[in-house]
């Protein structure tokens, strides 16, 4: 088997995992469309190299409430070859969005751009005090 | 034929499994998707549509890293185990298509023809809301029988007669690969989409 047909099923996976939210894959599907990303781009943001992408997609979800968020992240990233502090953003995130979706509607609830620029805010924040990590969505 | 993982790697992916690793999800379909591929080839020489047994093969894997309580190590090695897991999704995706092929068969004489060497004359000949309910029951049956977006596009991009191989490419998602690399992926993409559109009776004009 040549690397080429190894990376193309890999990849394959990699696109298959999209619809199983325990995937990483799920997130970054979310994230491309929501910030119009091709993977070529996302991988670029992501400072890795298009293989560093599928090998994350086939990589399980961090819990974003969970005590050891922040050392899951780092490992994951540093398994694949991303960066951490870009990769919790991200996870944050797809994770506010996916939350924010699942609430009952409700009209006087803040809007979901509304609710990502409150958590902008958060996160800016959040950098100003040198966590990056602790946060959520990228501008 | 690639190289079998052995029973210590096995027991010890297993139990990172078990113990909420991550990245072991990762390197479980690393070190056995190729390998449980090659065993369903074996199992289903006949089978033309490679994409069922990659799906077969894929849904297997991940669905053992969602759920490794299932497999019980004692009883079976974890690759035998992915492989039953496998060829029983094949099979169950072997009969829902024949089920499907024989509800299609009213439609197999309907054929799609896009001139792809002049997409103005097909705007003509296929405006976007004007045209015929035999294309437009294809084209809705199209997006239900191939529901992968990606599949989508690629299909979207041989409708529009595109000819440009790293267009293709990109939505793929291999555009950084080399070029002979991305010629060759991109002609099994467009073999394997081919062999499933003439299933449902869909026949695209090649571009000359």
């Amino acid at each position: 088997v040549s690397q080429v047909e190894r990376d193309h099923l890999l990849a394959w996976a990699a696109r298959r995992a999209r619809g199983r939210e325990s995937f990483i894959a799920s997130d970054l599907a979310a994230y491309q469309e929501r910030h119009r990303l091709d993977e070529s781009q996302l991988a670029d943001w992501l400072g890795g190299a298009m293989r560093a992408l599928t090998n994350l997609a086939r990589c399980r979800r961090p819990q974003a409430d969970a005590s050891t968020f922040r050392a899951d992240v780092e490992r994951i990233a540093l398994h694949v070859g991303v960066r951490g502090e870009r990769l919790a953003r991200l996870l944050r995130e797809t994770e506010a969005i996916a939350a924010l979706r699942a609430a009952p509607v409700d009209a006087s609830a803040p809007s979901e751009h509304g609710f990502l620029m409150a958590a902008r805010d958060r996160q800016e924040d959040r950098d100003a005090d040198g966590d990056e990590y602790r946060g959520s969505p990228p501008s | 034929m690639e190289a079998l993982p052995d029973e210590a790697f096995e027991r010890e992916l297993h139990q990172r499994l078990l113990d909420g690793d991550l990245v072991a999800s990762q390197e479980l379909a690393a070190a056995f998707l190729l390998v449980v591929v090659d065993r369903l080839k074996q199992r289903f020489p006949g089978l033309d549509d490679e994409s069922l047994i990659f799906d077969a093969a894929t849904d297997a894997i991940l669905s053992y890293a969602e759920r490794p309580s299932q497999y019980k190590p004692d009883g079976l090695r974890l690759l035998a185990y992915l492989v039953m897991s496998a060829d029983g999704d094949l099979k169950n995706a072997l009969r829902r298509h024949q089920r499907r092929a024989h509800r299609e068969l009213s439609m197999s004489d309907v054929e799609l023809l896009l001139d792809a060497r002049n997409p103005e004359e097909d705007k003509e000949a296929y405006p976007e809301h004007a045209v015929g309910p035999e294309v437009n029951g294809v084209a809705r049956r199209v997006r239900e029988v191939i529901p992968d977006p990606v599949d989508q596009q690629f299909i979207d991009l041989m409708i529009q007669g595109e000819r440009r191989t790293d267009a293709f490419a990109k939505v793929l998602g291999i555009a950084d690969m080399e070029v002979k690399q991305q010629r060759k992926i991109v002609k099994q993409h467009k073999d394997r989409l081919k062999k499933r559109l003439t299933r449902l009776g869909v026949r695209l004009r090649e571009p000359s």
